[in-house]
């Protein structure tokens, strides 16, 4: 007979060399209970470990600058034998002087991409490979390079604009030859235009601890986290802040290229600051993500145009283990 | 269309591209794979109604809201997602299937979602299908099609019908155009006009003589309209004594002792019939009660001792072979004599019927329970139907006829009720089910019925009825309306 007290005793002494529990650390801590494993932000942020002295004020520069938010999601619709079906859409929101201006919506794009889509395309193929097999890639990949094709003709179209992207500012494995974000840089530069990236997270938790003081500062603020954020990241392009852009609202991760003063300065005197998120930004998102009645409509699209057999699908999972799953 | 779902005899459908369907349509299901069919009829429409697509449409608004919107869609999926947004449901109830060409009551199989078509039916070919036919036409309307729609008249004959709904709906339209073809056709018919507009029927609405023209005649109580006691007979006048001018048994007894006594001497008469009063040897309570009575008998100027001068409905019914609208203006005289006249009319009709003096007559009562008492309601549904009085009633109030009465109706010609208590009085009677009755009737636009009875074989049918082609009195009289072309005028 198996002695299951002699197995238990040994799997404990196993999991304790390895991954040590540590629970006694716990006591007394504050906590922050996930749910449906999503990352939440504490209302009032953490309780500040270390005091973080370099906290600058934004001043409103009243000069009227246009600012253009980009945005862009993508979805896995079906597969064939071959190959793999996304949609990607596209949202840009524009506004000036405190007011939305404008609003476009781009798409639902049809993509499929198969084996000749890798033959034919100048990046890696073993890139090409994992785009083909792993729907998160190739998803991520359509997002950069509609999102970069928008940057760019942004950067190109406009002069002394701001131009917002959603998440950081860094280079990808996924631009196209035609607009990447170097050629971005340039025409920025050309045409003297701030790029500015605003991510809504960051999983960069040491600059969690930071907020606080931010969020404890009656003013619109930033703080300057360059020296965290390099150490810890590479493919770093700007300067990466902390910065509260509403007096009441949340501390987001900025990255600017040009003087945060300026950037920031311009951006909350000609967008709308709601929350301390830019009101094109969300625009650009709303307008950009997918619905239930797209895909509805877009799986009706592929049926009725190309003439395709819809097949009849089953949840593995929910098959193997059950419907209590 | 598609078959999305099916509870009890009501199936959902959904459909995506606008198809000119309306509610009271009916509709084939077939099913390709069985080769069967089901008569449905569509009695509600609804939105597609997903959480998603509401929050679809509240996010698009409020995007809309914030900016002006500029949009690129190459494949044109906007144009799908509005056909979404747009995609209606529609509410059937299951009426009949089709067996080899005919409509059946076999509807207890299950037509296939994925093999079913779905189209309209139109009217003449529901016609076909129920065999619906006769020879004496009367065209009431049109259908949702704009074909022509008629009923027959073999359909009103020997048959108790109802017009009802609210007030202004149409319900006269279609009761003068009823008694116009009615009589067209040779029948004879007898109107109790509460607002004197059947005039009318004798004219155009351009003025021009109508077909009828010679053949309607109006009978105003105390007017054209008087009896002899002779002619009205003991029968009808006990029955007004009794039920109009509530008198006691006593007196009546008395009075009929009297009438007994002057008939005999053959001088039955208004005149004569006060002096014996006076002089007969009665106690004088049962006098006084008389001499009221024979009062209100003499101010209601319907009794005559002219022979000549008392109507004969068996001399008109004789003179007027091709058929004849009997007016009876109502509109100018007190309840009283109304109540007079009618139990005058009804009893003097059922005893020239049993007689056989006179052919079977269809009676259009409106607002009958204005002038009829409610224990008679019971005898003309019954008794007076074997003799062959067949009555449209037409009210606005369904509920002043009473249950007992619905449940006999043969046709029921339903007009516009929003009301609640009306559509559940009549659904509650009605041999067609509550959703129909509440949704059709709730939404029907001025003009519309819906029919519903043996005249369309039991499958209710929306008809828009046709404008009456006589002249419409009765109409409001309203104060403003003599006002307003003065002012246009300055």
């Amino acid at each position: 007979m198996i002695d299951f007290s002699e197995i238990t005793g040994r799997f404990d002494r196993a999991i304790n060399a390895v991954l040590e529990p540590k629970l006694d650390a716990l006591v007394g801590k504050q906590v922050l209970f996930s749910s449906d494993e999503k990352e939440y932000s504490p209302m009032e942020g953490w309780e500040p470990k270390n005091h973080f002295p370099n906290i600058n004020t934004i001043k409103v520069i009243d000069e009227p600058t246009t600012v253009a938010a980009i945005d862009s999601s993508s979805m896995f619709i079906g597969e064939t034998a071959e190959g793999m079906i996304y949609s990607a859409k596209c949202g840009l929101a524009l506004a000036c002087k405190g007011k939305p201006v404008m609003h476009f919506k781009i798409g639902p794009m049809l993509f499929y991409i198969n084996d000749d889509i890798v033959s034919s395309s100048t990046i890696d193929e073993k890139l090409w490979k994992f785009v083909l097999f792993d729907t998160a890639t190739a998803k991520r990949m359509i997002r950069v390079r509609i999102e970069r094709i928008m940057q760019n003709e942004m950067c190109r179209l406009l002069t002394n604009a701001i131009i917002l992207v959603d998440g950081s500012l860094k280079r990808s494995v996924f631009e196209d030859e035609q607009n990447t974000f170097n050629s971005i840089l340039r025409n920025c530069e050309a045409n003297e235009n701030q790029l500015v990236g605003i991510s809504k997270t960051t999983r960069l938790k040491v600059l969690d601890q930071l907020a606080p003081s931010l969020m404890r500062n009656g003013d619109t603020c930033y703080i300057d986290v360059s020296s965290i954020v390099k150490s810890l990241v590479s493919n770093v392009i700007g300067t990466p802040l902390l910065a509260k852009l509403g007096n009441d609202g949340l501390v987001l991760r900025i990255d600017v290229l040009n003087d945060p003063s300026e950037s920031l300065g311009r951006l909350v005197a000609n967008d709308v600051i709601a929350n301390g998120y830019p009101e094109t930004l969300r625009l650009a998102h709303h307008v950009s993500i997918f619905t239930r009645t797209d895909v509805t409509c877009l799986k009706g699209f592929i049926l009725s145009r190309f003439g395709v057999k819809e097949m009849m699908c089953e949840d593995v999972r929910r098959t193997l283990l059950g419907a209590f799953l | 269309m598609k078959i999305v779902s099916k509870e009890g005899n009501e199936l959902l459908l959904l459909a995506i591209i606008e198809d000119k369907i309306e509610k009271g349509d009916y509709l084939v299901i077939e099913d390709s794979k069985s080769k069967r069919k089901l008569v449905v009829q569509v009695y509600d429409e609804e939105y597609l109604n997903i959480p998603s697509l509401t929050q679809d449409i509240v996010k698009d608004e409020v995007v809309k809201a914030s900016s002006r919107e500029g949009l690129h869609d190459p494949l044109n999926i906007s144009n799908l997602s509005m056909l979404v947004r747009d995609a209606r449901l529609f509410k059937c109830k299951i009426r009949a299937a089709i067996d080899k060409g005919k409509l059946s009551s076999s509807v207890s199989w299950l037509p296939s979602r994925v093999d079913s078509k779905i189209f309209k039916l139109k009217m003449s070919e529901l016609d076909t299908l129920l065999g619906r036919e006769g020879i004496f036409p009367i065209e009431i309307g049109e259908t949702s099609d704009n074909d022509q729609f008629s009923i027959y008249a073999e359909d009103l004959d020997g048959n108790l019908n109802v017009i009802t709904g609210k007030k202004e709906s149409g319900k006269s339209h279609l009761a003068k155009t009823l008694i116009k073809k009615l009589v067209e056709h040779g029948a004879f018919v007898i109107i109790f006009d509460l607002n004197n507009e059947y005039a009318g029927l004798a004219w155009n609405r351009d003025g021009t003589p109508s077909t009828i023209n010679e053949r309607v005649i109006m009978l105003e109580p105390g007017y054209a309209l008087k009896f002899s006691l002779d002619y009205a007979a003991k029968g009808a006048i006990a029955n007004m004594l009794k039920h109009v001018l509530d008198m006691p048994a006593a007196s009546m007894r008395e009075f009929f002792r009297i009438w007994d006594w002057l008939n005999a001497k053959n001088s039955l008469g208004m005149e004569r019939f006060s002096n014996a009063i006076t002089n007969w040897d009665i106690n004088e309570l049962v006098r006084d009660a008389l001499v009221s009575r024979l009062h209100s008998m003499q101010a209601s100027k319907l009794f005559t001792d002219d022979c000549k001068k008392s109507c004969r409905f068996e001399e008109i019914i004789k003179q007027n072979k091709n058929g004849v609208a009997l007016v009876i203006g109502m509109g100018k005289t007190s309840p009283v004599v109304r109540k007079m006249t009618v139990e005058l009319v009804l009893s003097k009709l059922v005893e020239l019927l049993e007689h056989g003096s006179i052919p079977p007559i269809f009676l259009f009562a409106e607002e009958a329970h204005l002038y009829v008492r409610d224990t008679y309601w019971e005898d003309i549904i019954t008794r007076m139907r074997h003799f062959g009085v067949y009555t449209t009633f037409i009210t606005n109030q369904p509920d002043a006829i009473g249950d007992g009465i619905y449940r006999q109706v043969d046709n029921i010609f339903l007009f516009n009720f929003t009301n609640d208590f009306d559509l559940e009085r009549i659904s509650r009677v009605s041999v067609v089910d509550t959703d129909t009755i509440k949704s059709i009737v709730r939404t029907l636009p001025q003009r519309n019925c819906l029919v519903i009875g043996k005249a369309v074989h039991d499958l209710p049918i929306v008809v828009k009825t046709a404008q009456a082609e006589v002249l419409t009195l009765g109409e409001t009289k309203r104060f403003f309306k003599v006002k307003i072309p003065a002012r246009q005028k300055e």
